[in-house]
C-alpha cells in the first residue's frame, strides 16, 4: 500500500467535514430576513458618514516626505567614503543627484506641503 | 592609454534620456507656480529630445551608455520616437479636458515626460537592474495619472487597483532577476549564461511574466478593463499605447540579447519550450479580448478589452517558430496600433459627457453624429476600420505583415486563429460606427469642439492613411521609407 493514502484520508475528510457541516447549518438553520441586516455596519450604529470619504492624511505626508530625505542621507555616508576612489565622476553625479532633491525639496516648500494647516 | 570616460558621441547619444528627465523636473516645478503653461513647457521638451533623438536613427552601431547599462541604438531610436509621439498626442489631447474640468495643473504634464523618460530606458537597456528601475519610472507616474480625477470614484479606484497589481508584478520581476543573479552572477542580459538551469528558467520566466502583466497579456489582463474606463481618458490613450510599445519594445531587445542557448532567456523564449508558452499566450490573449469586447457597451471598455487582443497579434510576432523573431512586423504594427488607438480615445474624449461627476462613454449616446458632425464620424470610421485591420489603412497592413511572416515562420494554425479573431472583431469595431450613422435621436448632443482634438484627430486619420498605402511621394516619406526604417531598427539587433 502506497505509505501516502492515510494522508490522502486526512486531506479527504480535512476537505468534506466542513463542507458537510456549512451545508447542514445552511439548510437546518433558521433564516429571518431583515432590512437591517443589509445595512453597512459602523461599530453597531447607524452609519454616519460616507465610508468614501476624505480624511486628512498630514503624518502621512510628513513622514513621506522625512523618509525620502532620510534616505538622501543614507547615499551619503557610502559616497564620502569612497569619494577619493570616485573622483570627479563621483562629485559630478552626487552634485546632480542633490539638485534634483534639492528641487524636489523647493516644489514641496513652495506647494504648502510643509505647513501644517 | 586608457579611452576616455565620456565622448562626445556618447553625450549626443545620452542627450534624449536626460532632457526627458529633466524636463519633467523643471515642468513640475512650474506646478508649484500654478504655471497654467505646462502642456507647453512640456511639449517644448518633447520637440527637443524628439530632435535629438532623430540622428540616432542612422547611427551605424549602438554606443553605450552609463557603463553599458543603456545601448542607443537604430532600436531604440525608432522605439523612442513612437513613445515620444504617443506623448505629444497624450500632451495635444489633455488640455481641453483638463480645463473642462479646472484642473489643468502642470504637474500631470510632469508626469507625462517622468513616465515617458522611463519608457525610453526600458526599451534601451540591457541590464536587469535598470530594466527594473525603468519600469518602476514608468509605472509610478502612470499609478498617480490614473487616479488624476479625484472627484470621481472609479478614477481612484481604478488608480488603487493599478497601483496594487502593478506593484505586485513589479515585485515578482524584481523576483525573478534576483533568481536570474543567483543563478548566472551577472545582472548584465547579454552575459548571462549557464547556471543552475532550475533557477535561471524559474528567474527569466518570473521575468517574462512581469513583462505580460504589463502589456495586458491574458491571464494578467484582469486589470485592464477598470484601470482603462476609470483613467481619465488622455491618460487611458497613453497608457494603452505608449506601454505596449515599451513592453514589446524591451522584448524584442531580450529576445535579441537571448541568441545563445545558454542564456536562461533563451531557454523560455526561443528554444524548444517557447513553444509550449508563447502560442498558447497569444491564442488566449487575442480570444479572450475579442470575446469579452463582443458584449461592451462602454466605448472606453471595448476599446480597453480591443488591445488586449492586440497584444495577442502582437505576441504572435514574438513566437520564433522556424525562424527568427519578426522583430520588423511587431514594429510596423506598433506604429499602426499607436496612431488608431490614439485616434479612436482623441474621438471619444470629443465625444465624452460628464454626468454627476462621472463621464459618460455609451455607445449608443452617440446616434447621429455621423451627420451632426460629419468629420468626426469619419475619423472614427477610419480608426475603428484600421482596427478591424480593413485596407487601405495602416492597421490592415501591419496585420499582413504580421500574419505572413508569421505563416513563413511555419505558425499557419496559429495565423488561421488570428485572422478568425480579426473576423470576430470587426462585429463590435462596425457597432459605433453603425449608431453613428445609422440610428438618430432628437436629444443634442454635447461635443468639445476645442481646435486641438480635431488637429491630433485630423493628423492620426491622415498618417494612419499615409503610412498604410502610399508610397513615398517626391522627398515625403511613405510606406517604403517607414519599412526601410523599421527594418534597420529591427537590423540594429545583434
Amino acid at each position: 500500500m502506497n505509505p501516502y493514502i492515510p494522508l490522502l484520508a486526512v486531506v479527504a475528510v480535512a476537505f468534506i467535514l466542513p463542507v458537510v457541516l456549512l451545508a447542514m447549518s445552511s439548510m437546518l438553520g433558521p433564516k429571518r430576513d431583515e432590512a437591517a441586516k443589509g445595512d453597512p455596519y459602523e461599530c453597531g450604529v447607524p452609519q454616519l458618514t460616507p465610508p468614501r470619504d476624505h480624511f486628512p492624511v498630514k503624518y502621512y505626508l510628513v513622514a513621506v516626505l522625512f523618509l525620502l530625505f532620510d534616505v538622501e542621507a543614507v547615499f551619503l555616508y557610502p559616497w564620502a567614503v569612497v569619494y577619493r576612489r570616485l573622483g570627479i565622476l563621483g562629485l559630478v553625479e552626487m552634485a546632480v543627484f542633490l539638485t534634483v532633491l534639492f528641487l524636489g525639496l523647493v516644489y514641496v516648500w513652495k506647494r504648502g506641503a510643509l505647513e501644517w494647516d | 592609454m586608457n579611452p576616455p570616460l565620456v565622448t562626445g558621441d556618447m553625450l549626443r547619444a545620452a542627450i534624449p534620456f536626460i532632457l526627458l528627465a529633466a524636463g519633467g523636473t523643471v515642468v513640475s516645478l512650474a506646478g508649484a507656480w500654478r504655471s497654467k503653461r505646462g502642456a507647453l513647457f512640456a511639449a517644448l521638451f518633447l520637440v527637443l529630445a524628439f530632435w535629438k533623438l532623430f540622428p540616432l536613427l542612422d547611427l551605424e552601431k549602438g554606443i553605450e551608455l552609463w557603463d553599458g547599462a543603456v545601448v542607443a541604438d537604430r532600436m531604440s531610436a525608432f522605439l523612442g520616437g513612437m513613445l515620444l509621439l504617443s506623448g505629444l498626442f497624450a500632451l495635444i489631447v489633455s488640455p481641453p479636458v483638463l480645463r473642462r474640468e479646472g484642473r489643468n495643473r502642470a504637474e500631470y504634464y510632469g508626469l507625462i515626460l517622468f513616465s515617458l523618460s522611463g519608457m525610453v530606458l526600458f526599451v534601451s537597456t540591457t541590464n536587469l537592474l535598470v530594466l527594473f528601475l525603468a519600469l518602476e519610472l514608468m509605472s509610478i507616474p502612470l499609478y498617480v495619472l490614473s487616479g488624476y480625477n479625484r472627484g470621481d470614484d472609479r478614477s481612484g479606484e481604478a488608480a488603487l487597483k493599478y497601483f496594487l497589481l502593478g506593484s505586485f508584478s513589479s515585485a515578482i520581476l524584481l523576483y525573478g532577476a534576483a533568481l536570474l543573479f543567483g543563478a548566472t552572477g551577472t545582472i548584465n542580459m547579454a552575459a548571462m549564461t549557464g547556471g543552475d538551469p532550475l533557477l535561471a528558467t524559474a528567474g527569466a520566466f518570473l521575468v517574462l511574466t512581469g513583462f505580460l502583466f504589463k502589456m495586458a497579456a491574458v491571464p494578467f489582463h484582469m486589470w485592464a478593463p477598470d484601470v482603462y474606463d476609470g483613467a481619465p481618458t488622455p491618460i487611458t490613450s497613453f497608457m494603452a499605447t505608449s506601454v505596449k510599445i515599451a513592453t514589446f519594445g524591451a522584448l524584442l531587445r531580450i529576445f535579441s540579447l537571448a541568441g545563445g542557448a545558454a542564456n536562461p532567456f533563451a531557454h523560455i523564449l526561443t528554444g524548444e519550450n517557447a513553444a509550449k508558452i508563447l502560442p498558447w499566450l497569444a491564442v488566449m490573449t487575442m480570444t479572450l479580448g475579442n470575446v469579452c469586447a463582443l458584449t461592451q457597451t462602454n466605448i472606453k471598455r471595448m476599446l480597453a478589452y480591443s488591445s488586449i487582443a492586440h497584444a495577442g497579434y502582437l505576441l504572435l510576432g514574438l513566437i520564433p517558430g522556424s525562424g527568427a523573431v519578426d522583430a520588423k512586423g511587431i514594429l510596423y504594427y506598433l506604429f499602426a496600433y499607436l496612431l488608431m488607438t490614439t485616434g479612436a480615445f482623441t474621438v471619444v474624449i470629443a465625444l465624452s459627457t460628464r454626468d454627476k461627476g462621472r463621464e459618460v462613454t455609451g455607445v449608443e449616446r452617440y446616434a447621429g453624429i455621423g451627420f451632426r458632425r460629419p468629420f468626426l464620424g469619419i475619423a472614427m470610421a477610419v480608426f475603428l476600420f484600421s482596427l478591424a485591420g480593413i485596407p487601405p489603412t495602416a492597421g490592415f497592413f501591419g496585420k499582413y505583415l504580421l500574419f505572413s511572416g508569421a505563416v513563413h515562420r511555419g505558425l499557419t494554425p496559429l495565423v488561421v486563429v488570428a485572422v478568425l479573431n480579426s473576423a470576430l472583431s470587426v462585429y463590435y469595431y462596425l457597432r459605433p460606427v453603425v449608431v453613428f450613422y445609422m440610428r438618430d435621436t432628437d436629444t443634442p448632443v454635447r461635443v468639445d469642439d476645442a481646435l486641438s482634438l480635431r488637429v491630433a484627430s485630423l493628423a492620426a486619420v491622415v498618417l494612419l492613411i499615409w503610412f498604410g498605402c502610399l508610397p513615398n511621394i517626391g522627398s515625403l516619406p511613405g510606406v517604403p521609407a517607414l519599412l526601410h526604417w523599421v527594418g534597420s531598427a529591427a537590423a540594429a539587433l545583434p
